[in-house]
């Protein structure tokens, strides 16, 4: 895996996947789903945090059961996962893996065969879940009705992704094609056994848990972890100009998370009746995932070593390396709350799902916004033009996170500790953790906030000015640094 | 050898190592469990679901109840599950081989309901808390499921399962509030949770 000839590559992207490619329409439908399903589910989510907060509040509906906690919730939470990570992540590794394959083959109807059929199966799920069909089983929520087109839409993005790269023109490769090839074969193997022992062969009721937090493992750390991986390696060195700084700490990242990502589902579960060595062994897992995701970060970081001045007028790089960051700073939350004497007090508690926004808003989302804000100019042939916006888009996104899992991660340790103790009534773990749930709401709000300015700034982009290749400026959305600094 | 197959061999030998330890194994190993019998009582154990109980999984599935209870009771070394009175003994493996669907759950924004049908006897209480939980703590966040209820004339005798409400809960005079069908499977289900029997491998600890 050549470090060096990424950018020699990458160069041709413009002829291969520029104006008029027969991958222009799929890359597009991917984004503009993804956008779509991640209005809806901050509109579900929102609506799932007033509930929860307030049981008087006008928004809870004893009436009509589509929209009672249980069943919003969990569709929101699909949605973020199935709808607006995965379809983005799709959407970058379409643009990726052809332009660094510069295969002449593009198949472009495959992916666009996929988005629609991937579209349908969330329509399915929304449909089965909000009208209660739910499994039952978080993560995986969809009925097979829905699961099913899903995986079959996955399966061919994964035909296609190999098809390209075995066609390749240039016999080297990158290591974020290793990374999006990956995540395209493990996900369609986890999200095809789990919904086909779970829901298809029905296996003892025992087995199903185990079976249920390996898949979460999988989708986390081999699905969208790869995923975003796949998209920071790929763009950071095209536009800081230079090449990955280590292919030996991009290798260790890689087979790290490839031999440790599978086993740290279990975590979730500790204390649950699975077999000891299970747990015991997700719990290395999830401690020694930090080496590959801190060989990630380091190689991230050095790579950009004396360009960091760039993070500030280019905002598709600030986007990509912030959510690299913060997902070695999750990582390293991970392992720290896997500990049994951790995670005997916060397991159960909100600092978990405080935990996996952490990751999702975080590390995924932000990265999936760099990503748009980088390929979607050079798809459309415009030049970014509203980047005040988006700026305002970067910074509400961090505050919104910071608000969020501050205040889960505050609340679970509250409640955990009211949990420890046996004399604590509910109630008053309730009491304890209220003022965090309203802050838990206002995060909410403000992740609403944000997710309106980064559809608004993607809206943008078709109505700004036209770009011209040759002019060599950079359409990725750049601030002026005079106007910025008056 | 090319890249490609490195990637994808080394992609089945390492995370297939995972998939086999985590979802296959537990898949073969638990398959052979058998319940227990107790040689001097010739009591079976788990005794299993009873049949009323069997379609109210599904309503406990639909509304994802699991979103904010778990089943299932830790040792006393890892939390205070069994002080908390959720259940005498840890949970295992073998209690569940007679479930269809098993909802372990993440969250305890509810309490634990691995043997809440044994805590909770009367059917009525538990009518009366998916109608409105805010009749039992002021301030439970539980959301009210009204809508497995239903309003209808009384004919003659007030209907035997009709919600016992007071206030401003009751129904119209003249009126009842009776369970749906899908209320009387899931409450079928909530009693049917007890564990309130003994398996050689989790002894109810000392106090």
């Amino acid at each position: 895996m050549s470090v060096s000839n990424q950018l020699a590559d990458a160069r041709s992207e413009r002829i291969v996947t520029g104006n008029g490619s027969v991958l222009r329409a799929p890359i597009l439908l991917f984004f503009f789903s993804g956008l779509f399903w991640l209005l809806v589910a901050a509109a579900l989510w929102l609506l799932s945090c007033f509930q929860v907060v307030d049981p008087f509040s006008p928004l809870v509906f004893p009436d009509i059961p589509w929209l009672t906690y249980g069943r919003v919730y969990p569709v929101a939470m699909d949605l973020l996962v199935y709808g607006w990570a995965s379809m983005i992540g799709v959407g970058a590794a379409i643009w990726i893996l052809n332009s660094m394959s510069q295969n002449p083959f593009a198949g472009g109807y495959l992916p666009l065969l996929a988005g629609i059929i991937w579209n349908l199966g969330l329509v399915s799920g929304v449909w089965g879940v909000l009208g209660g069909g739910s499994t039952g089983m978080e993560w995986l929520e969809f009925p097979i009705y829905a699961a099913f087109p899903i995986w079959l839409a996955e399966i061919i993005m994964a035909v296609w992704a190999i098809a390209l790269f075995i066609g390749r023109r240039k016999k080297s490769g990158y290591i974020s094609q290793a990374f999006l090839l990956t995540a395209f074969v493990a996900f369609a193997w986890a999200y095809g056994s789990a919904n086909g022992f779970l829901q298809i062969a029905k296996v003892t009721g025992p087995a199903q848990p185990a079976i249920q937090w390996w898949y979460f493992g999988c989708l986390i750390s081999l699905w969208l972890t790869p995923l975003g991986i796949g998209v920071v390696y790929h763009f950071v060195p095209l536009l800081v100009g230079r090449p990955l700084y280590s292919a030996k700490l991009a290798s260790i990242s890689f087979w790290g998370i490839v031999a440790f990502g599978g086993w740290t589902g279990i975590t979730q579960i500790i204390g649950a009746p699975v077999p000891a060595w299970i747990q015991t062994a997700s719990i290395v897992a999830k401690v020694l995932l930090v080496i590959p995701v801190l060989a990630f970060a380091t190689n991230l970081h050095l790579t950009m070593k004396g360009s960091f001045d760039l993070i500030k007028p280019n905002l598709a790089l600030r986007f990509l390396v912030t959510g690299g960051m913060v997902f070695g700073l999750a990582s390293i939350w991970d392992a720290l709350t896997t500990f049994r004497s951790v995670n005997r007090i916060l397991e159960f508690t909100w600092a978990v799902p405080g935990r996996t926004y952490l990751t999702l808003l975080g590390f995924v989302t932000l990265v999936a916004f760099g990503a748009i804000y980088y390929v979607l100019p050079r798809l459309v042939g415009r030049a970014w033009k509203y980047t005040k916006l988006i700026q305002l888009h970067f910074w509400f996104s961090i505050v919104a996170l910071g608000t969020l899992v501050f205040n889960l991660t505050i609340a679970g340790v509250l409640q955990g500790f009211g949990l420890m103790d046996p004399k604590v009534p509910f109630a008053a773990i309730l009491d304890l953790t209220k003022p965090f749930l309203l802050g838990y709401a206002l995060g909410g709000i403000f992740i609403g906030v944000s997710v309106l300015l980064g559809v608004g700034s993607f809206l943008t982009v078709f109505v700004n000015p036209e770009w011209v290749p040759e002019s060599n400026e950079a359409p990725e959305p750049v601030i002026n640094e005079e106007v910025s600094l008056a | 050898m090319n890249r490609l197959s490195k990637i994808i061999g080394g992609l089945f030998i390492l995370f297939g190592l995972s998939w086999w330890g985590i979802a296959v194994y537990p898949y073969l190993s638990f398959a052979a469990l058998k319940e227990n019998v107790d040689p001097n009582t010739k009591e079976v154990a788990p005794p299993g679901v009873p049949g009323a109980a069997q379609q109210g999984y599904r309503v406990y599935a639909a509304n994802g109840c699991v979103s904010c209870h778990t089943q299932f009771v830790r040792d006393k070394s890892e939390g205070s599950d069994i002080d908390r009175q959720w259940g005498k003994r840890r949970t295992v493996a073998r209690d569940y081989i007679k479930d269809g669907h098993v909802f372990l759950g993440v969250s305890r924004f509810g309490p634990d309901l691995t043997t809440v049908g044994a805590r909770q006897k009367d059917p009525q209480w538990f009518y009366r808390y998916l109608y409105d939980p805010r009749l039992f703590d002021s301030e439970s966040t539980m959301p009210s499921y009204r809508w497995l209820f239903r309003e209808q004339a009384i004919a003659g005798q007030p209907a035997q399962n009709a919600l016992k409400l007071e206030g401003a809960d009751a129904p119209r005079s003249g009126y009842e509030i009776v369970p749906t069908a899908e209320a009387e499977s899931l409450v079928a289900y909530l009693l049917s949770l007890k564990r309130d029997y003994a398996l050689p491998e989790a002894p109810e600890p000392k106090e």
